[in-house]
């Protein structure tokens, strides 16, 4: 009789530590929601930016999702054909479709025409008005890449750009996104034979080895330096080596700053 | 009352033997990563928990210094395995495990829905492709790519990738999505062959 009690207790207290867990759970989801959500003027801005792409779908669904690798929230609006992704201030930073029309037509389209439908678009879309074309390739047998870069003196920056692909035959967005990441404003005053002596010094490894260096826009990183805690945009001499390795050589004070390696 | 207990054992081990069988029903995938870097461990999470997603049961992973007896193992395996990924340095028409030595086309065998050897140039021919089977199928399909990658940036496309697109449309869609989140020209050459339009979903 009395385990018969004792049962009857466990369960009760049981059960009212559960509630309390949901309860709880429930309360700390509602309060962190609250500081984000799609708001009204996110979906109205969608909805022209849709129209634009000449997708008149309705729109199905709207969520924030926190992006590790950016470290902000994205506002994502969705309807049967695109994810619009738009930042906390409303400015649109991605353009993803879930699905391609297939090109019907036998009249391909050249690399004029695919420019022409691109740089269109691009003004359409009220996309940053100073960056510039700097690639267009064919991608595939049906989609094209074109990358717009803002350009420092000769030196494209490539977190300041708009990397899209698209089917010049349907004028068809197939993915877009904008990158708006400034880099350090500092001038190039390390030389590219000092940044070969740096970065070879850095691997261990004589000058010779060295098959390729030129001026970019990179990110510092961890690749070197697992405690650099540094993740801004420098204006960097990049240093391939011929064991595919690369190292990054800030322009203006030959530090380095990080690296990469080819995957072969 | 001892009856009772019997009956309700038995009916917890017939629920179990059901949810196994079940479970080895179902197509199966393994992640390989060559433990060289940082990267490498997060593109191993990032896939696992994209085929999962995907519905392949089990997904297990082999990370660090993998062998390419353990890649063998897998890809002759005759039971439910039907996908891959493998992370790792390769060239045109093979790929390598951590000590250097080579898996080439001639080594594999299987009919597969879903492979994504990613190290660069998997995907300049279709050899690998053609070597899993996952080409001239409505659901298979191969992911490489067919150029040279950097680790960074091929971390980036598998964030987005696994983590973001795959399952909400086709492979190359995702695929296409995910190249449009690396910055710069060209450092995302990913290539599929295959179908276009399957989701890569379990069967």
């Amino acid at each position: 009789m009395k385990a018969k009690y004792k049962i009857i207790l466990i369960s009760f207290v049981s059960i009212i530590l559960l509630a309390s867990v949901i309860v709880y759970a429930q309360t700390s989801s509602v309060s962190h929601e609250a500081a984000k959500t799609v708001t009204q003027e996110m979906i109205n801005t969608s909805s022209e930016i849709l129209k634009d792409l000449n997708s008149t779908e309705a729109i199905l669904n709207t969520q924030v999702k926190y992006d590790e690798l950016k470290k902000q929230n994205i506002y994502e609006i969705s309807n049967s054909k695109y994810t619009i992704n738009l930042d906390s201030s409303n400015n649109l930073i991605g353009i993803y479709s879930k699905s391609t029309t297939p090109v019907t037509t036998n009249n391909l389209a050249d690399k004029n025409q695919a420019q022409t439908m691109i740089v269109n678009k691009y003004k359409e879309l009220g996309l940053p008005a100073d960056y510039e074309l700097s690639y267009l390739e064919k991608f595939d047998n049906e989609i094209w890449q074109a990358n717009f870069e803002k350009n420092y003196n000769g030196i494209y920056n490539k977190y300041e750009s708009v990397k899209v692909f698209f089917i010049p035959e349907n004028n068809e967005i197939v993915a877009l996104t904008v990158f708006n990441e400034g880099h350090d404003n500092s001038e190039v005053s390390v030389s590219k034979e000092d940044a070969v002596l740096t970065a070879s010094q850095n691997l261990n490894l004589p000058s010779s080895e060295v098959v390729s260096a030129y001026l970019s826009m990179e990110k510092s990183n961890t690749f070197y330096d697992e405690n650099n805690s540094d993740t801004s945009v420098h204006t960097s001499w990049v240093i391939q080596t011929s064991d595919n390795s690369i190292v990054y050589v800030d322009a203006s004070d030959n530090n380095v700053i990080g690296g990469d390696c080819i995957n072969e | 009352m001892n009856k009772k207990i019997i009956s309700c054992i038995l009916l917890v081990i017939i629920m179990l033997v059901t949810l196994t069988s079940t479970a080895h029903a179902s197509a199966s995938a393994k992640v390989f990563a060559n433990g060289k870097s940082g990267y490498y461990n997060n593109c191993c999470a990032y896939a696992v928990d994209g085929l999962s997603r995907l519905g392949y049961s089990p997904c297990t992973s082999s990370m660090g210094a993998i062998t390419r007896d353990s890649m063998l193992e897998w890809i002759n395996n005759t039971g439910n395995g039907y996908a891959m990924y493998v992370h790792t340095f390769g060239g045109s028409g093979y790929f390598n495990d951590y000590y250097g030595y080579s898996i080439n086309s001639s080594m594999i065998s299987g009919n597969w829905d879903f492979v994504y050897i990613d190290s660069a140039y998997s995907a300049a021919t279709s050899a690998l492709a053609d070597a899993f089977h996952t080409t001239g199928y409505s659901n298979r399909c191969f992911l490489g790519w067919s150029k040279s990658v950097t680790t960074g940036d091929s971390d980036t496309f598998n964030y987005y990738f696994w983590l973001t697109y795959v399952g909400t449309s086709s492979i190359r869609n995702a695929a296409i999505d995910a190249a449009s989140r690396v910055p710069g020209s060209g450092t995302t050459p990913i290539k599929l062959y295959g179908s276009t339009t399957y989701t890569g979903t379990a069967r």
